[in-house]
């Protein structure tokens, strides 16, 4: 079941430098040219920056706070406010579960409590194998699908633990 | 808004034609047209909640604390983002604004740990004051309290209790607007907000994050559990740290000095402080500070009475060395003690020491009355240059009695040293120091004791020219009115 050379391959450590691939630094600056000023950019950026390395580890925050001259602190507050940065590890895919009230009275909490039992993880914490990472979320928007599920992009709709499990199973 | 200092500046200089006339509660004020409606309040002496306010930072309105009725409005708005306009009619003691301030005021208690008893603000604290005033004293909270990190260091002698915080966020708005370094912000959402360094603090002006907390989370590491403030008196004086020479309060008692906070000065140091001016009154209460004349017996120094100094030193010729840490009246005093008698004067400068000036309020040149020497030497006929010292120094010989009045705060021992080495030609050498027997006084013949800056009345000249007074702080008011202690040893 471990295969730890996996899981750290989308989680550098702090110790490596960080740099936008080529291919993303012009995604970059064609996000520069969407707003006024370059920390209207921030959110935007810091998704590109997530979509590369998985997490928001110390070094991305250091290069983006020098790329767009952000003082750290506030990259990091922005970071901590938002549930979908990630300032800790994750592993390869994210599930996100919706424990609000359209969801919940569809037995939403109960379907959460239940995947971080069978997968024996806590929230964001990494699956032992790196594949998976649990996230209780407020309303993701979805309550035409509820109980609903959110893995990586796209909504899934469930109907109870079982089928969660069995769709979970099936990630890569 | 966002640069007090300019409206300050605009307030002095611009015509009475822009004020605009207010009501308060029913009573007539004036204040600057478009200045801050809260400000104007305060400096009009009405009491207003606030906790997120500071007239050195930026407008957060946060704490809604300070919410005000206009005539003719139907909210109830903060008025520390609102702008003076003529004929406004403001109340806050309406049922509707205590209302809102005491609903407001729970919430800020939520998560507040009743530490008060060994908190280190209580008695000065914010949250204490306004609790009094406009609490609901029966708590109606059945939830548990949030706990977040205590006790942190997050360095420059500031701890950080962040359960105790408010999140007024006028640290944040220090370190971004005055300091220009970043350190603080507030991560995290809702309950779990909290303020937090990034790495640690690192500019020199930390203490003021302590002075500008409306409550007890950032707490000086030097000052806490030193003191209670209720036994505290203030004494306004001058920072002689530096050329800038900021208005300071030092806070002490019978005991002696236990902090130094800053005194908003408009001209001089608006609302801040350096850290090292902190310091500025730890000899002042040393154990190691002189306290007797005393005799250098083999490297001891024992007290000794000042009469048999005086049979020792009659019939040398005095030459004085001066610091330039003494004031305005103390130099005028000195020389003219010296009319009619040939008595050789240098001045010894403090070296610079770092960055002329760091782009705030710290200064390299450490010569709190500079100015003021220079122009007592001048007046009476003295060379206050380095050449001139030179020349004392060279020429001293074994006829030759030698007073060096030693700087009240030495940054730089080993370029004192120097000067004390050029003296060793001198028959006799006398210390006249305000401040610790440093065993680089080791090679004097005397020590006599002085007064110190919290010691004495007087004035000191800053490197603008601006004179700042220093006053005798407690229990020292004896040695105040004598300043002849300097010339006294002219005409032995």
């Amino acid at each position: 079941m471990k295969s730890p050379e996996k899981s750290t391959e989308k989680t550098p450590t702090t110790n490596e430098p960080f740099a936008f691939s080529a291919a993303n630094l012009e995604t970059y600056k064609e996000l520069l040219t969407r707003y006024d000023d370059v920390e209207s950019a921030l959110l935007p950026v810091l998704h590109l920056a997530q979509e590369q390395t998985g997490w928001l580890a110390e070094n991305v925050i250091t290069y983006i706070s020098n790329l767009m001259s952000i003082p750290e602190i506030k990259i990091k507050e922005v970071i901590s406010f938002y549930d979908m940065f990630y300032d800790v590890p994750v592993g390869r895919n994210i599930v996100q579960v919706c424990t609000n009230i359209s969801c919940s009275m569809f037995g939403g909490r109960e379907i959460y409590q239940g995947l971080l039992k069978h997968f024996d993880t806590g929230y964001l914490t990494p699956t032992r194998d790196g594949r998976i990472s649990l996230q209780k979320m407020e309303c993701l928007g979805a309550c035409e699908l509820a109980p609903c599920m959110r893995v990586n992009d796209d909504f899934v709709a469930i109907t109870d633990l079982t089928s969660a499990i069995h769709k979970l199973e099936e990630l890569p | 808004m966002t640069e007090p200092i300019k409206t300050e500046v605009a307030k002095t200089e611009a015509a009475k034609a822009d004020l605009v006339n207010l009501k308060w509660n029913g009573v007539d004020i004036q204040a600057e047209k478009g200045s801050n409606l809260l400000k104007a309040a305060l400096d009009n002496g009405i009491e207003v909640a606030h906790y997120c306010y500071h007239a050195g930072l930026s407008i957060a309105g946060v704490c809604r604390m300070c919410m005000v009725e206009q005539d003719g409005n139907p909210r109830a708005f903060p008025s520390c983002n609102a702008t003076c306009g003529e004929g406004m009619v403001i109340r806050n003691d309406t049922p509707k604004i205590k209302a809102a301030v005491e609903a407001t005021l729970q919430f800020h208690l939520l998560n507040h740990p009743l530490d008060c008893p060994v908190c280190d603000q209580a008695g000065e604290c914010g949250l204490q004051d306004y609790y009094m005033k406009h609490g609901v004293y029966d708590s109606q909270m059945i939830d548990k309290k949030v706990h977040k990190p205590k006790v942190q260091d997050i360095g420059k002698n500031v701890m950080l209790d962040a359960e105790r915080c408010i999140l007024c966020s006028r640290c944040a708005r220090f370190t971004e607007e005055v300091t220009h370094t970043h350190e603080l912000g507030i991560l995290n959402r809702g309950d779990h907000a909290e303020i937090t360094v990034n790495e640690e603090l690192k500019n020199d002006y930390a203490q003021n994050l302590v002075d500008i907390c409306p409550v007890g989370a950032l707490t000086s590491k030097d000052f806490r559990f030193k003191q209670r403030v209720w036994f505290l008196k203030d004494v306004h004086t001058t920072c002689i740290g530096c050329e800038t020479g900021c208005s300071v309060k030092v806070s002490q008692n019978k005991n002696g000095a236990y902090r130094v906070k800053p005194v908003y000065d408009h001209d001089v140091n608006g609302h801040w402080m350096c850290d090292d001016g902190r310091n500025i009154y730890k000899h002042v209460s040393s154990p190691t500070r002189l306290s007797s004349a005393s005799e250098n017996i083999n490297g001891l120094f024992v007290p000794v009475d000042e009469l048999s100094i005086q049979s020792k030193v009659k019939g040398l010729k005095p030459k004085y060395i001066l610091s330039t840490g003494l004031t305005v009246e103390e130099y005028a005093q000195f020389f003219s003690s010296l009319k009619g008698s040939k008595v050789e004067v240098g001045l010894y400068t403090l070296p610079n020491l770092g960055a002329d000036f760091d782009g705030i309020l710290k200064r390299g040149d450490k010569n709190a009355n500079l100015r003021g020497a220079k122009a007592a030497f001048a007046a009476a006929g003295f060379d206050s240059t380095q050449e001139g010292l030179d020349k004392i120094l060279n020429s001293l010989s074994s006829n030759d009695v030698v007073y060096v009045v030693i700087p009240e705060i030495l940054y730089n021992e080993d370029h004192f040293n120097t000067l004390i080495k050029k003296t060793e030609k001198a028959g006799m050498k006398l210390a006249l120091t305000p401040g610790e027997t440093l065993s680089t006084l080791r090679t004097f013949n005397y020590l006599l004791p002085v007064p110190s800056f919290l010691e004495k009345n007087g004035n000191i000249i800053n490197h603008q020219g601006l004179s700042r007074p220093l006053r005798a702080g407690l229990n020292y008011g004896e040695t105040s009115k004598d300043i002849s202690y300097y010339g006294k040893w002219v005409n032995v």
